[in-house]
């Protein structure tokens, strides 16, 4: 690794104000599971880092009428052991608890994995079915951004120079929702995701009343799937419904080729994850 | 700064060193304290040899600043042995000769340790999800899940797998 300065805010409000000091000169560093690799290969060459990691406050998981809302320093360990996460937005759960190892989700967080903004982040699918908000604190201010309107392409984002991830809020998954996050990779563990889905259903009367489902590494950001969304609102859960709906998922997939897979492979594969999800969830009125 | 003075616990003892600031804590471990224990294997968070326990969670020490221990408990490899007497996972691992080339072992220990400190009573599945960022060439897999397995019934019958050091 080239030589850097290495600061260390107490607070948010520091942390902001040195990045507004060194802009692009300067890096935050959060968990440091991505930036460490990327600065041993060279492929980026800040001058200094702001070391995120001792400011507490930014760790809390809490909850506030009707949401919950997560520090952008909380790892996927702590995303992944909070009840209020299980009670209330458990499809972050088992995307947390498929990033990496261990190891890994100890040192990750949620918010350096938002802002390095990868459209393979098992983090992001869940945030976007569960319609979550982005909170960004700059120089000028405090803005909200929906999730949908954060990320703009494969790294890329709409977060300003002096701008810090502090939290992500979502509204709580009630008891009448249900929702489900699955990927497939290479291998079972420790691998990069060639597709994943997350979804977000709301019933009502046997009825879905509003769907959000996302899709993960088909697409140069994480996308909704509003042709499905609206295919599925209104209707009643039945098998036949989620053979339609599957493949209207893997219509909605934009994927392309690389190291990991073919796109067809991921249009098809994405459906089929989409459908098992499906399956699983509504296991107790299926046939 | 490009140098930081940081004070933590390593292996219950109180450290005081002065480090880069673009020093990983690998390498503080290794070069500048003589803690060979710990490997390194790919240097970049994927094969966790280097895996270690700070403030009691499990990271790979690759991929962490050695000034972001400023403050913290690390414990190596070496820090789980008590008194000349080998901690109950490394028994276990000689015992069910989990071991072939040995590289990837401190890890695969660390990582037990962490898992066993949360949950005394794994199934082979909270185990083999447990060891996932811990990759073995030799592939002796089998028997690392057994050592795994063989640790947790030893600390039981020690009293409780508990934050045994």
């Amino acid at each position: 690794m080239r030589p850097f300065d290495y600061l260390r805010p107490k607070s948010a409000e520091e942390a902001i104000e040195m990045k507004a000091r060194l802009g692009k000169k300067a890096s935050f560093l959060a968990g440091g599971t991505d930036l460490l690799v990327k600065l041993k290969e060279d492929a980026v060459r800040p001058e200094a880092l702001i070391d995120l990691s001792f400011i507490e406050s930014l760790k809390e998981i809490r909850e506030a009428d009707g949401t919950v809302a997560i520090g952008s320093l909380a790892s996927y360990a702590d995303i992944g052991s909070s009840p209020l996460i299980e009670r209330f937005g458990y499809i972050l759960r088992q995307g947390a608890l498929e990033i990496g190892a261990p190891q890994i989700q100890n040192a990750a967080t949620i918010g350096g994995n938002i802002a390095n903004a990868s459209p393979a982040a098992d983090g992001i699918p869940p945030i976007y079915a569960l319609g979550a908000h982005i909170t960004l604190v700059g120089k000028e201010g405090r803005r909200v951004v929906a999730v949908e309107d954060f990320f703009t392409g494969p790294g890329k984002t709409v977060l300003k120079e002096d701008e810090l991830i502090i939290e992500i809020g979502f509204p709580k998954m009630m008891e009448q929702d249900k929702g489900f996050f699955k990927k497939i990779g290479q291998r079972k563990a420790l691998a990069i995701s060639k597709a994943s889905v997350a979804a977000v259903l709301h019933i009502a009367n046997g009825k879905i009343e509003e769907a959000r489902v996302a899709l993960g590494a088909v697409a140069p950001t994480v996308i909704r799937c509003p042709k499905t969304e609206t295919l599925l609102k209104g209707r009643k859960i039945s098998g036949s419904l989620i053979e339609e709906a599957a493949k209207s998922v893997s219509s909605e997939s934009m994927a392309i080729g690389d190291v990991r897979s073919t796109p067809e492979y991921r249009d098809y594969v994405i459906g089929v994850l989409f459908e098992r999800g499906m399956r699983n969830i509504f296991s107790d009125i299926l046939p | 700064m490009k140098t930081v003075n940081i004070e933590f616990t390593l292996n219950g003892a109180k450290t005081k060193v002065t480090v880069p600031a673009n020093m990983t804590l690998v390498h503080l471990l290794r070069k500048e304290l003589g803690l060979t224990g710990t490997k390194i294997g790919c240097d970049k968070g994927e094969c966790g040899a280097c895996a270690v326990l700070i403030n009691g969670k499990s990271m790979n020490s690759c991929l962490v600043l050695a000034a972001q221990v400023d403050g913290k408990e690390v414990t190596t490899i070496e820090g789980l042995e008590n008194e000349g007497k080998l901690h109950p996972i490394q028994e276990a691992f000689i015992e069910e000769g989990a071991i072939q080339c040995g590289y990837c072992t401190p890890g695969m220990v660390i990582s037990a340790k962490f898992l066993l400190d949360r949950n005394p009573d794994p199934t082979d599945d909270e185990i083999k999800t447990g060891i996932s960022g811990n990759l073995c060439r030799c592939t002796g897999y089998t028997k690392i899940v057994n050592a795994v397995r063989a640790a947790a019934q030893k600390l039981k019958n020690a009293g409780g797998g508990g934050e045994t050091r």
